[in-house]
C-alpha cells in the first residue's frame, strides 16, 4: 500500500516535471528573438555583394561622402529630397525607429544616410539640418547631378522631377515634386551593395532583418 | 375632402422625406479624429497632415478641397508605388460613402501643405478647413507633432 502511494506520487512529479519542461521550452521559444532566414526576409539579399565604383558627394559639414565613408561599418542609404511632404519624412521617422531599436538591443549601429536627388534646392547644409531633425546621428549627402546619377545608377535607384503638362522646369521655379524610389539600400563594411529593403514600412522587421543579414555576413 | 388632404399630406411626406434626409450637411455628419500635422525643420516649407474621416450621415459625401491659413496651398494627394518608385497623385475629390471610414495616413493619402506661412512648432495647433461638395465646411484644429512620430 505504502509502495503504491509512492509510485503515484512519482507519476505526479513526472507529469509536473514534463509540463514544466514544455512551458519552459515554449517560453524560451517565445522570448528568443526569431532570426529570419534569407528566404523569408522581405529584404532582397544579393547573392554576390557588389563593390561600388568611385563616387564623390558632399556632407553638410563640408566633408566628402565617398566610397571611403562606407568602409568599416554598415550603411543604410535612402534617396529623397527635403521638400518631400510624405514618403521621405515617413521613411526618415521609420529609420529613426530602426536606429533606436538597434541601440536598445546594443547592436553596433549602422550609418544612416539620406542622399538628395534634388541638388537644385537641397544645399548640403539644408539637407543636414533636415536629417538631424530626425536623428542627430543621421547624415545628409548631396552633390552634382552627375555624381548623384553615378550613385543612383549603380544602385538601381530611379528618380524623376515631376513636370506637369504644359510646364517646364523653368516655369515651375522652386515649386515641383520629385518621384523617387522608396527602397533602402544596405551597404556592407566593405563598401559593397549588400541588400535592398523594398518595403520600408515596418521598423521592427527592418531592424530584425538587418541583424540577421549582418550575422550571416560575418559567419 | 379629408381623404384628399390626407393623401396630399402623404404624398408630400413621401416626396419631402428623402429631400430632408439628403439635405443633411456634410460638415455636420463627417466626423474627424486623430488629426495631426508633421513638424519640419524651420527652413522646410512643405509638410503633410493626416486624419481619419467617418461619414456618419445618411447620404454619400465628398471632400473637394482643404485650406489653411498656415500654408499658401493645400492639396489632397495620394502616394503610390509604381514599380518601386514613389509618386504622388493629386486627388481632385475624396469620396466619403455612407458609414465608411477614410484614412489620411503616412505613405498613402495625405493633405499636403505647401508654402508654410511660418515654421510649425511641436505642440502648436493649426486650423485646417475641410470643404465638401455640398458647399459646407468644417474646421479641424490640427496639433503639430514631432517628425519622428
Amino acid at each position: 500500500m505504502q509502495g503504491t502511494r509512492t509510485n503515484v506520487r512519482w507519476v505526479w512529479i513526472g507529469i509536473l516535471a514534463a509540463m514544466a519542461l514544455f512551458v519552459g521550452l515554449w517560453l524560451h521559444k517565445q522570448l528568443t528573438p526569431h532570426t529570419p532566414d534569407i528566404e523569408e526576409m522581405q529584404a532582397t539579399v544579393l547573392t554576390q555583394p557588389r563593390l561600388l565604383k568611385p563616387f564623390v558627394l558632399i556632407q553638410g559639414n563640408g566633408k566628402l561622402f565617398n566610397n571611403q565613408s562606407l568602409m568599416g561599418h554598415w550603411t543604410f542609404l535612402f534617396f529623397g529630397y527635403t521638400h518631400c511632404p510624405d514618403i521621405c519624412p515617413t521613411t526618415m521617422a521609420i529609420l529613426n525607429q530602426v536606429y533606436n531599436k538597434l541601440e536598445q538591443q546594443k547592436q553596433s549601429l549602422p550609418q544612416i544616410v539620406l542622399v538628395s536627388v534634388d541638388p537644385n534646392r537641397d544645399t548640403p547644409r539644408k539637407l543636414q539640418e533636415y536629417v538631424s531633425y530626425f536623428n542627430p546621428a543621421f547624415i545628409g549627402a548631396t552633390g552634382s547631378r552627375k555624381e548623384i546619377d553615378n550613385l543612383t545608377q549603380q544602385l538601381g535607384i530611379a528618380y524623376q522631377i515631376v513636370i506637369p503638362k504644359g510646364k517646364t522646369l523653368k516655369t515651375l521655379g522652386d515649386n515641383y515634386l520629385v518621384d523617387h524610389s522608396g527602397a533602402i539600400i544596405l551597404i556592407d563594411p566593405q563598401a559593397q551593395m549588400h541588400a535592398i529593403f523594398t518595403d520600408s514600412s515596418d521598423p521592427e522587421r527592418i531592424a530584425q532583418e538587418f541583424v540577421a543579414i549582418k550575422e550571416l555576413a560575418s559567419s | 375632402m379629408r381623404k384628399i388632404l390626407a393623401s396630399l399630406l402623404g404624398l408630400f411626406l413621401i416626396i419631402a422625406m428623402p429631400n430632408v434626409l439628403a439635405d443633411e450637411v456634410a460638415s455636420q455628419v463627417v466626423k474627424v479624429s486623430n488629426a495631426y500635422v508633421r513638424a519640419m525643420p524651420p527652413s522646410q516649407r512643405t509638410t503633410a497632415s493626416y486624419m481619419t474621416l467617418v461619414n456618419q450621415g445618411k447620404s454619400d459625401h465628398q471632400l473637394i478641397a482643404a485650406i489653411s491659413p498656415a500654408a499658401l496651398q493645400v492639396q489632397l494627394h495620394k502616394t503610390v508605388s509604381q514599380n518601386g518608385v514613389m509618386t504622388m497623385i493629386q486627388q481632385p475629390t475624396i469620396d466619403l460613402p455612407v458609414g465608411q471610414t477614410f484614412n489620411f495616413s503616412p505613405g498613402g493619402y495625405h493633405i499636403m501643405l505647401i508654402g508654410l506661412t511660418a515654421p510649425l512648432t511641436v505642440g502648436e495647433k493649426i486650423p485646417v478647413y475641410l470643404i465638401f461638395n455640398d458647399g459646407s465646411h468644417e474646421q479641424v484644429t490640427v496639433p503639430v507633432t514631432a517628425a519622428t512620430k
